[in-house]
């Protein structure tokens, strides 16, 4: 029955991992592909990566998570802090790319997985068709990589001079393509390729006439209409415009792109912590070391959605419901008791509290030395006017006899003796 | 945290029941929740502890992974902690790794790993000094005792900083 609950769990939570793609025989690469774009430490696909200064790259929250718990790198133990991040757009535009091709890639390699092992279950000569296509896919991939790194520009391969074969990798390539970043405004959309030997823009359909001619053929111009409007995409039209609507839209969403600095809360009163959430709309129920917590955890999530892409960042309404399933998360773990922070405080104050007569005992027990030490101090005491340095002396003596370290059966106990 | 803790435990728990199969030796007996899973753990081929079976129980909360699971061999119905000079009587294991040396880039399957090869190198079958003493008054979670790791068994030893 319990194993129900887990079983549910693993299929309503869509878990992807590099595992869905086949094996390294079946399709070389892709798990690797897949594992290379994940973080370390969740697992998942980077959200907004950051890379600390090893250059290592995490998720900007869980390497924000990985510095309050312990500020090292978690591949190379080298030392990191959060000053150091630093956002890794690179690396979140080749995820946003896969996220968008994995499934067509997934299903690609699946089809080809089950194509190949119907081949190999059955005689090959009665199934010509897939054998012959299976002879193809190498041909057309040679061709596809000499459009690409001939003499001629890559866009060639996109207006359809030379013609892939195979259907399924001239589409894999253009979905590579359409995730670039650099799509200059001379995009192959316009019918206009680029000429290797003029540089000039040249309708596609007419660039072979035109590289006959010695490149003589007036190259189609690209219209004044066209160029114009280019330019007022460039400038007066749409960019400044985008701004302005982004900058609407932040406001409207009380968003900033400054992050919120860092609290030292031992300074702060439980009021001024409640204050500093109630700032941000947030909860403010709970004992002191819960709102240092949620404060702490607002802070990172905030920040770490400031390390995406500004096309890619949440709403603030979606950093909230994180942090309501945050306080679920939360609620649900201290109430069967596992909580780690539940399970360190009660070790030291409560232990203290709860073992409070053994320990007088202990004292009792340890008493008898303590004659010496009563008779040395008034010594020191005496001494002060005299010299200086012999009360440091004492006073080092004292501290020394104060802390005793015993260290027994793998275990250091340090014993501070706070009554002397 | 919490999302993180279960997804990522989910996706390690996917990957042990699937074609990649822990490797020879270690076994899940029991992951009915996000927070005990058991393994059994046999040090096969040549070892002191040829034809003996173990069980290692992992509790996880919502730190994982940024902070180590809580990891103990079973003591209780039937099953014994194997005789090793890090492995107390009550279970609880003296290894860098659950402790100083956890990294969030590590995983069950990792611990699992590392304890059974911790049991393959042993070469005396001895309890760790003081055990007595320790399992008197050990917490309940291993976690809460600071251990001291006072040989050449950390995982990091040259790039620790």
């Amino acid at each position: 029955m319990g194993k129900n609950t887990v079983h549910d769990l693993l299929n309503n939570a869509d878990i992807q991992d590099p595992l869905d793609f086949p094996g390294r025989a079946d399709a070389p690469g892709l798990r690797d592909l897949d594992g290379a774009l994940r973080c370390k430490i969740c697992q998942e696909l980077f959200e907004a990566p950051v890379v600390l200064a090893c250059g290592h790259c995490f998720c900007s929250l869980c390497a924000r998570n990985q510095i309050s718990e312990k500020a090292v790198c978690p591949v190379c133990w080298k030392p990191a802090s959060e000053g150091h991040l630093r956002v890794n757009p690179t690396m979140e535009e080749a995820v946003v790319a896969w996220k968008g091709a994995r499934a067509y890639v997934l299903r690609l390699a699946t089809d080809d997985r089950t194509r190949q092992n119907t081949l190999r279950g059955t005689p090959e000569s009665s199934h010509p068709r897939p054998t012959k296509k299976r002879k193809t896919s190498p041909d057309s991939e040679i061709e596809l990589i000499e459009s690409v790194s001939g003499p001629s520009s890559p866009r060639r391969s996109h207006v359809g001079i030379t013609k892939p074969k195979s259907k399924s990798k001239a589409r894999f390539t253009s979905i590579e393509r359409s995730g670039e970043p650099f799509s200059s405004p001379n995009s192959p959309d316009d019918g206009c390729v680029e000429c290797p030997a003029c540089a000039r823009q040249v309708n596609a359909s007419l660039i072979n006439e035109h590289l006959d001619s010695g490149c003589k053929m007036p190259p189609t111009k690209i219209t004044d209409a066209k160029e114009k409007d280019e330019w007022s995409k460039l400038f007066a039209g749409k960019a400044p415009k985008k701004g302005k609507d982004r900058l609407k839209a932040d406001v409207n969403d009380d968003d900033t792109d400054s992050p919120i600095p860092k609290v030292s809360y031992t300074v702060l009163k439980d009021k001024q912590i409640r204050d500093l959430l109630a700032e941000h709309d947030l909860l403010t129920t709970g004992d002191r070391p819960l709102l240092i917590a949620r404060h702490q955890r607002w802070v990172s999530v905030y920040n770490a959605n400031l390390d995406h892409m500004s096309t890619q960042r949440k709403r603030q309404a979606e950093l909230r419901a994180e942090m309501r399933r945050w306080e679920e998360g939360r609620r649900a773990t201290s109430n069967s008791g596992t909580a780690r922070e539940v399970a360190l405080s009660i070790n030291v104050s409560e232990y203290r509290r709860e073992n409070k007569a053994e320990f007088a005992v202990l004292v009792e027990r340890a008493k008898p030395k303590k004659p010496s030490l009563p008779s040395n101090l008034p010594q020191p005491q005496g001494q002060v006017k005299k010299d200086h340095t012999s009360i440091n002396e004492a006073d080092d003596e004292q501290s020394v006899a104060d802390i005793t370290a015993t260290q027994e059966n793998g275990m250091v106990v340090i014993d501070v003796d706070s009554e002397a | 945290m919490s999302t993180v803790y279960t997804r990522r435990l989910s996706k390690e728990l996917a990957e042990i029941q699937t074609e990649t199969k822990p490797p020879i030796g270690i076994r899940l007996l029991k992951a009915d929740d996000f927070e005990t899973w058991i393994f059994e753990i046999e040090v096969l081929g040549d070892s002191l502890y040829r034809g003996e079976r173990f069980g290692l129980k992992f509790r996880f909360d919502n730190s994982y992974p940024f902070s180590a699971p809580a990891v103990q061999f079973v003591v209780d119905s039937g099953m014994k902690a194997p005789v090793h000079p890090h492995v107390y009587t009550n279970g609880h294991i003296c290894a860098s790794i659950l402790g100083d040396d956890w990294s969030p880039t590590l995983s069950v399957m990792a611990v699992c790993i590392t304890i059974q090869s911790m049991l393959a190198s042993c070469k005396r079958k001895e309890l760790p000094e003081g055990n007595d003493t320790y399992v008197r008054t050990a917490p309940d979670n291993p976690k809460k005792t600071h251990f001291v790791y006072d040989d050449d068994t950390s995982p990091f030893p040259s790039n620790r900083v």
